[in-house]
């Protein structure tokens, strides 16, 4: 299943989470030892991040590390950009549209 | 006139926030935001155009539009209208659409659009939840 990216970031143990992959690639375990929760809901909130296409998986022997794929992270950022600037870009069109309907009125 | 725009982000709450003020009362903002004739001047940025399909502004209503390229492709959106309370307010729920306004996702946001009186002015509250 494939989530929607904002999911990620809606829980604070998977920004957390997030936090710490973004400096270097660690194992489930690693990650776990920084939480006061199970290692089953790690698992579960590591499942979702890999779910939003945020995780990257390397083997190393028999370790498995996580680390953050930054570009999709940067995604949300271009989008909010793209947005911000459509938003603005309508307004000024709407600025322009109530200036013509009230010299109408006129 | 120097017309105020700000835009807030709450990625964690997955909210914008947006205020901005326009040069015109309130009566004429209000119907540029609740009348498809005029809706279909300003909703799409450039080179899009804004073509409204059906409009019901009434509470249960829907406005079903699409942004039409310039090669002519129609994209959909719909905007369900949840609450309305005439020149103060209206929230809604938006979601990509088909023609038909079956929705394309099951992703959508819930918008509350605000409207406040000032001289010579109206400020425009926008808050969009993306879920």
């Amino acid at each position: 299943m494939r989530r929607d990216i904002f999911q990620a970031i809606a829980d604070p143990t998977r920004r957390a989470i997030l936090v710490l992959i973004a400096v270097q690639a660690m194992t489930p375990n690693a990650i776990a030892e920084h939480f006061d929760i199970t290692r089953q809901s790690i698992s579960k909130h590591l499942r979702i991040l890999s779910e939003c296409d945020l995780l990257a998986k390397k083997q190393d022997g028999r370790e498995i590390f996580y680390e953050l794929k930054i570009d999709r992270m940067k995604e949300i950022d271009s989008w909010l950009d793209q947005f911000r600037k459509i938003t603005e870009e309508k307004f000024q069109n709407l600025d322009q549209l109530l200036f013509t309907l009230k010299n109408k009125k006129k | 006139m120097n017309l105020l725009f700000d835009f807030k982000v709450d990625k964690a709450a997955k909210a914008i926030y947006i205020t901005r003020e326009f040069a015109a009362d309130l009566d004429l903002v209000w119907d540029a935001f609740t009348k498809a004739e005029i809706l279909d001047q300003w909703q799409a940025p450039k080179p899009f155009k804004a073509r409204t399909k059906e409009m019901n502004f009434q509470e249960g209503g829907r406005w079903l539009y699409a942004m039409v390229s310039p090669d002519n492709v129609y994209h959909y959106s719909m905007v369900e209208f949840l609450e309305i309370r005439p020149k103060s307010s209206f929230s809604t729920r938006n979601t990509f659409a088909d023609e038909n306004g079956n929705p394309k996702t099951n992703a959508f946001s819930l918008v509350k659009n605000s409207f406040t009186a000032g001289t010579e002015k109206t400020t425009v509250h926008i808050e969009k939840k993306i879920r």
